[in-house]
């Protein structure tokens, strides 16, 4: 079952199935690593949830939550 | 002949950092993003050649969209330099390594330095970089930067890839799928030896013809290869599987300038679509872009794992991330901000500030007085005694007392800035700035506009949609500078003594909401929402190394001095001069008669609803428009005050505690200084919205003090 | 002992005068560039050889 990546709750993992970006955003975004299967974790989140720190590829990322609703991760253990 | 070196890496892989202990400069070392948008350069010698080092900005990638890749990508590409130095954060190897392949994939000659190794081997990983080098086939070199350990091997092998340059091919590792792909578009394009599909030079014309017309900012909305020429740059014949990769990442900008005929735009089309269909047999939905990134990162994968190292999945709490729980924390972040200001306020306008800026004053005072005496003992006449007293020493003197407090607010903010919270505080507003359709990374010029609007305004580069960037240059002057704090300083002791911390405290935040609601306004009406992307890293917090950061505050410290010894000086004079003499040159005793106070007269009616309508004021203001002390040394001069004393004296007659901050308000808005509209002007590239900037300041500023001096009326009844 | 007060006096300005009209003509040559070159509150930009361009 796939869920986006926002609905994450803090330190769960996964692996991206896919992206629903478009333009800069997506562009800038699998360039940081987020490609179908990668593997991403939940960190922490800014206060009103709003950007979220997660991990993939051996290092932490920030992204908006907005952009977190677009990614689509299919939960370890699902 | 030198050789020339570029230097490419992530932001905060600790490529300044290197820069600086290769050449011993002393460039500033940021710890957030947007700080290195600009080339900079230094000549140093290796293995008893010379060398000229060049740092280029912080990028993951090099694709054409934002400024900083532009920069790499031009500098790569165009200028070929004889040797690509990569360094490469140990810690975050794999997305590091992302942009190493995009370097090799350019074909010059690239050396890895991998950096922080000392921090890996610290968490237990042991690195074979023979191995890593012999599956990349580039150079891979150890170094730690900060430690300056590793240059040696560095050296050796930056110079061995000078002469006998060894360049890779990491295409030939990626999948097949992608192999097969690359290979039928090069074959469309002519062959490996063929460049003929390239013709640059049409495309170059053209851009000189930009070039030389002034108001044409380089990295507007044109992006021409890299968006700029350079003398050094050679003719632009890039690898044709770079150009094929380009093409199947549907590099809009490759694909344009490559001039292909419609058989061959024809048969790689069919190549594209014959990929993504093959691609999305794994992965349905999927885009050639993503295929390509994809490919290199599972050759990445591949590599690092045959080299043997180990998959970071989980992530041990660090020490940074336990103090981000509390700095990030959903309710206390902000509260954790708006007290860290305080503080810093209250240093510097209270207690610790002002006794010290006190002992200054004295020694002003002092300084003057003996002059004074001095000048009266040989006899000299009055007005040279005017001139060097009330003139230059009132005038310097009366903006060098305040050198401590500066200091102490540059040391809070450097402090800051070094141990990586300023990141969190981006991270942080980043939701605020979003209600103005900016983003995070507008935070940081603004914050820079803390110090210097000029410096915030170029920094804005760092922001990648440009109608963002604009919107950001319009905003930035409303944080307050640091030239304006000897005047909140002088103020607040004349008229706050018991609040003055919070007073300047309440004109910072009243000037963040000014800027909050222009920038709605602007958003409504001139500037529609861009499409921002707001993507971070948050660094490891660092302590702060007494070093950096005092010799900083040294380096802050001479430049202020300079500053108070040239432009300060000359002012004081010129101000002098101004109130001393009538329009027709000859020495007045009332200086209302003078220049001055004609050209103050004339303006000072404007002010008078506001509470400061007397000539002096207006001119002093006037002033500002070229330094913002000058507010204060102009005054100096004007009120023949000899001290800061006696002009917090003359002060109190001059003005009620209402009409001081409402003129505090008036300073705090209205438009910078001539070097800051230059840099708008410069940046924004059109006079029309820079005549729009300075009208935006002055208007707000006009109606903000307005108000405040009114209303203040009514309630003081 | 009064010369004493007039080359002081001339000096001043003379070095006013210097000051002013170097800073001017450097400002529209380098088109604002040159007063952030010895700024204390400006973190990079002008520091460093090569252009905040």
């Amino acid at each position: 079952m796939d869920v986006t990546l926002s609905e994450f709750k803090d330190g769960q993992r996964g692996a991206v199935t896919r992206i629903e970006l478009e333009g800069p955003t997506k562009r800038r975004l699998i360039e940081m690593g987020i490609t179908p299967g990668t593997r991403v974790q939940a960190l922490k989140r800014a206060p009103l949830g709003d950007p979220i720190e997660i991990m993939l590829r051996g290092y932490t990322l920030t992204l908006r939550a907005e952009d977190a609703r677009r990614i689509f991760v299919r939960r370890d253990g699902a | 002949m030198s050789i020339t070196i570029a230097l490419a890496g992530n932001p905060n892989s600790g490529k300044t950092t290197l820069f600086n202990a290769l050449t011993g400069s002393n460039q500033y070392v940021g710890n957030w993003p947007g700080v290195t948008v600009e080339r900079k350069e230094a000549r140093f010698q290796i293995e008893g050649e010379e060398a000229t080092l060049v740092d280029l900005p912080g990028v993951y990638s090099l694709s054409p969209y934002s400024l900083e890749e532009n920069i790499t990508r031009h500098f790569i590409a165009q200028h070929a330099p004889d040797v690509v130095i990569n360094i490469v954060d140990a810690t975050n190897i794999e997305r590091n390594l992302y942009l190493t392949l995009q370097l090799m994939e350019l074909e010059r000659p690239v050396v890895v330095a991998l950096n922080l190794i000392d921090e890996l081997e610290r968490q237990g990983v042991k690195v074979d970089c023979r191995r890593l080098s012999a599956l990349l086939g580039v150079p891979v070199v150890p170094i730690s930067a900060k430690k300056k350990q590793g240059f040696d091997g560095l050296f050796a092998a930056v110079y061995q890839q000078a002469h006998s340059p060894v360049v890779s091919y990491p295409a030939r590792r990626y999948d097949e799928a992608t192999r097969a792909a690359i290979n039928e578009i090069v074959a469309a394009l002519g062959g490996l030896s063929s460049h003929s599909a390239f013709d640059l030079d049409e495309h170059r014309a053209h851009r000189d013809e930009e070039e030389r017309d002034d108001d044409h900012t380089p990295f507007a909305e044109h992006r021409h290869i890299g968006g700029y020429h350079d003398e050094g740059d050679r003719d632009f014949a890039p690898p044709t599987t770079w150009v094929a990769l380009k093409i199947l990442e549907g590099d809009e900008e490759i694909a344009g300038a490559a001039q292909l005929s419609p058989a061959q735009k024809r048969r790689i089309r069919k190549a594209i679509d014959a990929y993504v269909a093959h691609g999305r047999t794994i992965h349905p939905g999927i885009d050639q872009l993503t295929l390509v990134v994809d490919a290199r990162y599972e050759a990445i994968e591949r590599t690092l794992r045959e080299a043997g190292f180990p998959r970071r999945e989980e992530r041990e709490v660090s020490l940074s991330d336990r103090i981000d729980r509390v700095l990030t924390h959903k309710v206390l972040a902000f509260p954790i901000f708006l007290l860290l200001m305080a503080l810093m306020f209250f240093l510097t306008f209270g207690s610790v500030g002002s006794t010290l800026s006190g002992l200054t004053e004295e020694m002003m005072a002092l300084l003057s007085d003996g002059a004074g005496a001095a000048l009266r003992a040989v006899g000299s006449p009055a007005w040279i005694r005017s001139l060097i007293v009330d003139g230059v020493m009132a005038g310097v003197g009366g903006v060098l007392v305040f050198l401590p407090q500066i200091l102490i607010i540059f040391l809070f903010m450097s402090v800051l800035e070094d141990s990586g919270y300023m990141s969190r505080a981006a991270f942080i507003t980043d939701r605020l700035l979003r209600k103005l359709g900016l983003s995070g990374r507008s935070f940081i010029p603004m914050l820079m506009g803390f110090g210097c609007t000029t410096t915030a305004v170029i920094a804005a580069r760092g922001v990648e949609n440009e109608r963002d960037r604009k919107m950001t240059i319009l905003l930035t002057p409303f944080m307050s500078c640091g030239a304006k704090l000897p005047v909140y300083a002088l103020f607040t002791a004349a008229f706050f003594p018991g609040n003055r911390g919070l007073c300047v405290l309440s004109l910072y935040v009243l000037g963040m909401m000014m800027m909050i609601a222009v920038g709605l306004l602007l958003r409504k009406t001139a500037f529609r929402r861009g499409d921002t992307p707001f993507v971070m890293e948050l660094p490891n917090y660092r302590m702060p190394t007494v070093k950096n950061v005092s010799r900083r505050l040294w380096d802050r410290a001479k430049d202020f001095l300079t500053r108070a010894g040239t432009i300060i000086f000359a002012m004081s004079v010129v101000v002098w001069f101004l109130q001393s003499f009538s329009p027709d040159f000859k020495m007045v005793a009332d200086s209302a008669q003078s220049i001055f106070g004609r050209i103050g007269a004339a303006i000072a009616p404007i002010f008078r609803p506001l509470g400061f309508g007397e000539w002096e004021k207006s001119v002093a203001l006037l002033s500002g428009t070229i330094a913002k002390e000058a507010v204060v040394s102009t005054m100096q001069v004007l009120y023949s005050a000899e001290t800061t004393q006696r002009l917090g004296a003359v002060l109190a007659t001059k003005f009620t505690p209402l009409s001081a901050y409402a003129f505090l308000v008036f300073t705090l808005l209205y438009v910078p200084c001539v070097s800051a509209i230059a840099a708008i002007r410069r940046e924004i590239g059109s006079w029309r919205l820079t005549l729009l900037s300075i009208g935006l300041q002055t208007g707000t500023a006009y109606i903000v003090a307005l108000i405040v001096y009114q209303v203040g009326r009514l309630f003081a009844g | 002992m009064t010369w004493i007060a007039y080359a002081l006096a001339g000096l001043v300005l003379l070095a006013a005068a210097w000051i002013a009209v170097k800073g001017v003509v450097r400002f529209i040559r380098t088109k604002g560039q040159s007063a952030c070159d010895s700024c204390p509150y400006a973190n990079t930009c002008g520091k460093t050889k090569g252009d905040c361009k």
